[in-house]
């Protein structure tokens, strides 16, 4: 069960396909949280992951070595998830909710503020145009340093500097847009 | 400190390399300047928001639906459906081929469509003879164009030169032209 990535790929390309079954294992967490985050709800996310698991076997033997493997596994599944995300341009799909629950032990009360927080958030996120959408995930929720951007997405470092400033701008007047609105309700209710 | 240069403190704040100098600044910045401070908290509490969205597990059975995928995808290449319409193919295309030479091309050559399997390949075999004489006229037009070529190559060199430069010139004239006429347009503008 511990052997290397590098190991079970080589074992892959020779043949045993059950090999793969580790890789699989390995790094499903990282691709489905990636995919599910990118697209929003659950189904997608899991037709995502199993189509890049399907791409990652099928171009096994172009994997470069030098790069680490869940780069590699993160720039094909994030490729799918923006392929996917142009396809339904247009149409939003809503986001599932019951999954975004942290518990930290907080009070009822809390707990609702945090969910409102984060479904503002979120609402935010999925506004973003998709190319920002990646790189606000994959920095801010996947933790990824500016070279694993650069290996996923292909762009020099100017280039990633600069949409992860536009999409943090962008998201930060969403955010206040939806924050001005909501006072408006809250004004006309008074 | 001027708003938009604390905006680029706020963004680097976010990238992670922000210096302690600089951190100061922002800070002091936002306690005159409720504007920026805002904007700050909105972000870093969106930023926060994003970073502790909860790791999901992905469904139980996504392992074993990757691995039949791909075992399925594998057999796709043997598949005895595809080996019987293969066949039906092949057979349907010898049919036709021996249709149309014995009612089509055999009756337009003048002869009589007497069809033994000999008569066939004798066309067939005149058939190969004309393509290889075509192939062989191809070949020895296109060495006399190379031979052509090496001639001119040695006899004119300074012909070709001269034209080549000439050529060099008209382009370096055309853009100036075009460049001047740039400046001009720019001129009008002012």
């Amino acid at each position: 069960m511990d052997a290397s990535d590098i190991e079970i790929i080589n074992q892959c390309i020779g043949g045993n396909v059950e090999a793969f079954e580790q890789l699989v294992e390995r790094y499903k967490k990282l691709v489905f949280n990636t995919a599910y985050r990118m697209m929003g709800n659950r189904e997608e996310a899991e037709d995502i992951t199993q189509e890049a698991f399907i791409r990652i076997y099928n171009s096994l033997s172009r994997y470069n070595p030098q790069f680490k493997f869940s780069t590699w596994a993160l720039k094909i599944t994030s490729n799918l998830c923006l392929d996917n995300l142009r396809k339904r341009k247009g149409e939003t799909l809503p986001i599932d909710e019951q999954f975004n629950i942290c518990d930290d032990g907080l009070t009822p009360e809390e707990e609702y503020i945090r969910k409102e927080k984060q479904k503002l958030v979120l609402e935010a996120i999925n506004r973003l145009p998709e190319k920002y959408k990646e790189f606000i995930i994959l920095f801010h929720h996947r933790n990824l340093s500016y070279q694993e951007m650069m290996e996923i997405t292909g762009e020099s470092l100017t280039i990633v500097k600069n949409r992860l400033y536009r999409a943090r701008q962008m998201l930060k007047e969403y955010l206040m847009e939806a924050d001005k609105e909501s006072e408006k309700v809250c004004n006309v209710t008074k | 400190m001027q708003c938009n240069q604390i905006n680029n403190l706020i963004m680097k704040y976010f990238d992670g390399n922000i210096s302690e100098i600089e951190r100061e600044q922002l800070l002091r910045h936002n306690q005159k300047c409720t504007d920026c401070a805002e904007e700050f908290e909105l972000l870093k509490d969106a930023i926060y928001e994003i970073e502790t969205l909860p790791e999901i597990d992905p469904p139980l059975e996504l392992t074993a639906n990757i691995m039949t995928a791909i075992a399925e995808q594998k057999h796709v290449h043997v598949n005895a459906r595809q080996i019987i319409c293969g066949i039906i193919g092949f057979v349907g295309l010898v049919l036709f081929t021996y249709n149309i030479i014995a009612y089509v091309i055999f009756p337009m050559m003048g002869i009589a469509p007497l069809v033994s399997f000999q008569s066939i390949l004798e066309v067939i075999y005149m058939l190969l003879g004309r393509a290889k004489d075509g192939f062989i006229a191809m070949s020895l037009y296109l060495g006399k164009l190379l031979v052509f070529r090496d001639i001119l190559f040695r006899d004119h060199t300074i012909f070709i030169f001269l034209w080549l430069t000439m050529f060099a010139v008209a382009g370096l004239l055309l853009y100036r032209l075009i460049n001047m006429k740039n400046k001009n347009n720019f001129v009008d503008l002012k």
